[in-house]
């Protein structure tokens, strides 16, 4: 029985640290907290339902089509928000920053609320990937089990592009020293803009391939999550995208144990662990500050 | 410079002046001429807005229906329907409940699901001496809770959570234990208890509880332990969002498969809000359900899709029936006091409602009427796409059957009324 949770709060847990990696990326190399990624989690899946249920456009009305363009197009209106918001303020004070987030995510909310209506909508599971598969010691939905090597695809092209290649060594210098990558002639404010459409795209990535199981969609949905993605990235290091996976992973399992020993601590949990956490290693589990 | 500022200042002092004045006149002309001696009013306080929102909605348009119905006329009169928002929030609710009664003297007010809304609201329409229909679940709302002014169509947790399991057990004779998983919640758990009753009584236990936040959006590590513990049948009390969640990953998991799986309150509203197939194959407690084989249903079904275009949910009936039941009243007694209509409802007795013959009981002010279980179609078996349950059973498990044994004890007598 503990094999299969076990099994089980991984599967949920890198779903979860997959939302935090949008959130952690644009924390980690820009020190903004994005209180807007969770509405923005929650605008993806409302525009993949469109997509999927709503409209027909040939190849795109499909769940991978979405999966597909909502990142895609959900990153774009990225690069405008940090351009035209989050760049006015960067020379502001921090809790202007957590305003205009904020004040993002209630824009959001409300939007998704007046443009798709306050009733509950299914989402459905892909056809192809409906159904169980027998572990053996375990049966176990199919779409979960491909959402556990889908997480790990994009943990590992994320890791390869921003350690690998040239551009992620330009982002990483950009932040480590941003006037000395400036002095090299590398345009600082493109690459913070990259950084976050990227982030947001994650976020909307996560959000389309999660949705057939995180629940029904409804305008908050996106809050619950959030929280936990704070927990998360806060457990793993701020910034660190393999600290976002690791920490998905524990509050996944460790929520997954608690509801075997004492099914009302399981929420309690996540908070415990990141509380014992940081007090043993403030920065986190792979924090590097 | 400075006599500029004054002028500029007395300006603006006059001008707010004669806003103030004129707003304070077109309200009083407003409700002067709003309240003539013609219209009389009924209020719909409910949830508009937040999580119970669609309740709201649907309960507001089964009211209206009934008024349509009734030429929004009663004893010759005009009705008006006034609406307020409790925002799902008893404070709120009771605010705009004393707001509703001072301006517009309802002869009778509507509140449909929060149950929490509803306890706030019961206790200031006994203050204020207005009757009102509040369907929520919550035993005490027709239980040691109750008062003279408040009545109920909907079941209670205790009536709910008893009829359907008792439904069930009918169908599943050789079920003897369970997994429960259980909104964390005053109206989840009251609604264990009563199925525990009635487990003990049939010889069947749960092996395990399992409680959850309201509107969770992952069950899977439940649903992994309730597999790994092998249970006979799988029980859920979840509503809204919850009930979808649970219900959505119940067929992911390929539970229903396996396993008996009732969930205690279901609804057309929740099950709208999930994939079509992820009913299939569990059983579902639901107050009505748009199929029931008798005429009542068949007639309000197709003025409902008619006004509306669409199939109404039991919460539409509900509101429907209540007003209803109180125009009819105020019909046969002729008068719109709240004393004569509350002594009109109580000699009501038994009539034609949406899952049959029913009874408005006297002692508790609660209506009696059987309690449906509903088994959810495969996708191919569905006629149209609200064709989501099949009745299977039903049954009518309710507290209160007597006045001697009733939890509910009315101190206000006739004459206080």
């Amino acid at each position: 029985m503990i094999l299969a949770q076990v099994v089980n709060g991984l599967a949920w847990g890198m779903i979860l640290g997959l939302l935090a990696l949008g959130l952690t990326v644009i924390f980690g190399m820009m020190n903004i907290i994005n209180f807007a990624h969770g509405a923005i989690y929650a605008l993806s899946i409302y525009l993949a339902y469109t997509l999927v249920y709503l409209v027909k456009i040939p190849l795109l009305s499909s769940f991978w089509g979405s999966l597909i363009i909502v990142p895609f197009v959900v990153g774009l209106g990225g690069l405008l928000m940090e351009r035209y918001l989050i760049r006015p303020m960067l020379k502001v004070k921090h809790e202007y920053q957590l305003l205009l987030t904020f004040s993002v995510l209630l824009i959001l909310q409300e939007t998704i609320a007046i443009v798709w209506g306050t009733m509950p909508k299914p989402f459905n599971c892909p056809k192809s990937l409906t159904g169980v598969m027998n572990l053996g010691f375990m049966i176990y939905p199919t779409y979960r089990l491909f959402c556990i090597g889908m997480t790990i695809v994009i943990a590992l092209c994320l890791w390869f592009f921003l350690e690998k290649t040239k551009y992620g060594s330009i982002i990483r210098a950009g932040i480590e020293d941003p006037e000395m990558t400036l002095c090299l002639g590398i345009n600082i404010s493109a690459v913070r803009n990259l950084i976050f459409g990227l982030g947001i795209s994650l976020a909307a990535f996560g959000g389309v391939l999660s949705a057939p199981i995180t629940g029904t969609l409804s305008p908050l949905m996106g809050m619950t999550h959030l929280i936990t993605c704070f927990v998360i990235i806060a457990i793993g290091g701020l910034g660190s995208f393999t600290g976002a996976i690791a920490g998905g992973i524990l509050i996944g399992i460790l929520k997954s144990i608690m509801i075997m020993i004492e099914p009302k601590a399981s929420e309690l949990v996540m908070f415990v662990a990141m509380a014992v956490i940081l007090f043993v290693r403030p920065r986190g589990l792979f924090g590097r500050r | 410079m400075v006599m500029k500022k004054r002028v500029t200042n007395m300006f603006l002092l006059v001008a707010l002046g004669v806003i103030s004045i004129s707003g304070f006149f077109l309200a009083s002309m407003d409700q002067a001429f709003g309240q003539s001696e013609d219209t009389v009013y009924l209020a719909c306080i409910d949830d508009f807005s937040g999580p119970f929102a669609s309740s709201g909605k649907a309960y507001l348009q089964g009211i209206q229906l009934a008024l349509k119905d009734a030429g929004y006329k009663v004893l010759g009169k005009k009705i008006e329907l006034v609406t307020r928002d409790t925002e799902l929030k008893p404070p709120v609710g009771v605010r705009r409940l004393r707001e509703v009664v001072q301006k517009y003297h309802p002869f009778f007010v509507f509140q449909s699901e929060s149950s929490s809304v509803g306890l706030a609201m019961e206790q200031e329409a006994l203050n204020l001496k207005t009757p009102i229909f509040i369907e929520g679940f919550a035993t005490q709302i027709t239980g040691d809770e109750c008062n003279r002014y408040t009545f109920r169509w909907d079941a209670s947790n205790y009536a709910g959570a008893r009829s359907g399991l008792a439904a069930f057990l009918k169908l599943h004779p050789k079920v003897k234990s369970f997994y429960a998983i259980v909104d964390n919640n005053a109206s989840g758990k009251s609604m264990l208890e009563e199925q525990e009753a009635i487990l003990s009584s049939h010889g069947g236990k749960i092996l395990k509880t399992t409680f959850t936040p309201l509107g969770n959006a992952d069950y899977s590590s439940h649903l992994t332990e309730a597999l790994s513990l092998n249970p006979d049948a799988l029980i859920f009390n979840n509503y809204g969002t919850g009930n979808m969640n649970v219900s959505k990953q119940i067929h992911e998991f390929g539970i229903s498969k396996k396993i008996p799986v009732l969930g205690g309150f279901g609804g057309l509203d929740m099950l709208r809000g999930m994939p079509p197939e992820a009913p299939e194959g569990i059983f579902y407690g639901v107050n009505w359900w748009h199929t029931v084989d008798n005429d009542w249903t068949k007639n309000f079904v197709s003025k409902f899709k008619k006004e509306y275009g669409e199939v109404p949910s039991y919460i539409s009936a509900s509101g429907y029936i209540g007003a209803w039941l109180v125009l009819q009243t105020a019909e046969k007694v002729k008068s719109l006091k709240a004393k004569d209509l509350i002594i009109g409802l109580e000699q009501f007795g038994s009539f034609e409602g949406p899952s049959g013959m029913e009874t408005l009981q006297p002692w508790d002010h609660q209506v009696v009427h059987p309690f449906i279980l509903g088994k959810g179609k495969a996708v191919k078996d569905k006629k149209d796409s609200d064709d989501y349950l099949d009745v299977v059973g039903s049954a009518a498990v309710y507290p209160n059957t007597s006045l001697e044994t009733s939890a509910c004890k009315f101190k206000t007598k006739d004459e206080e009324l």
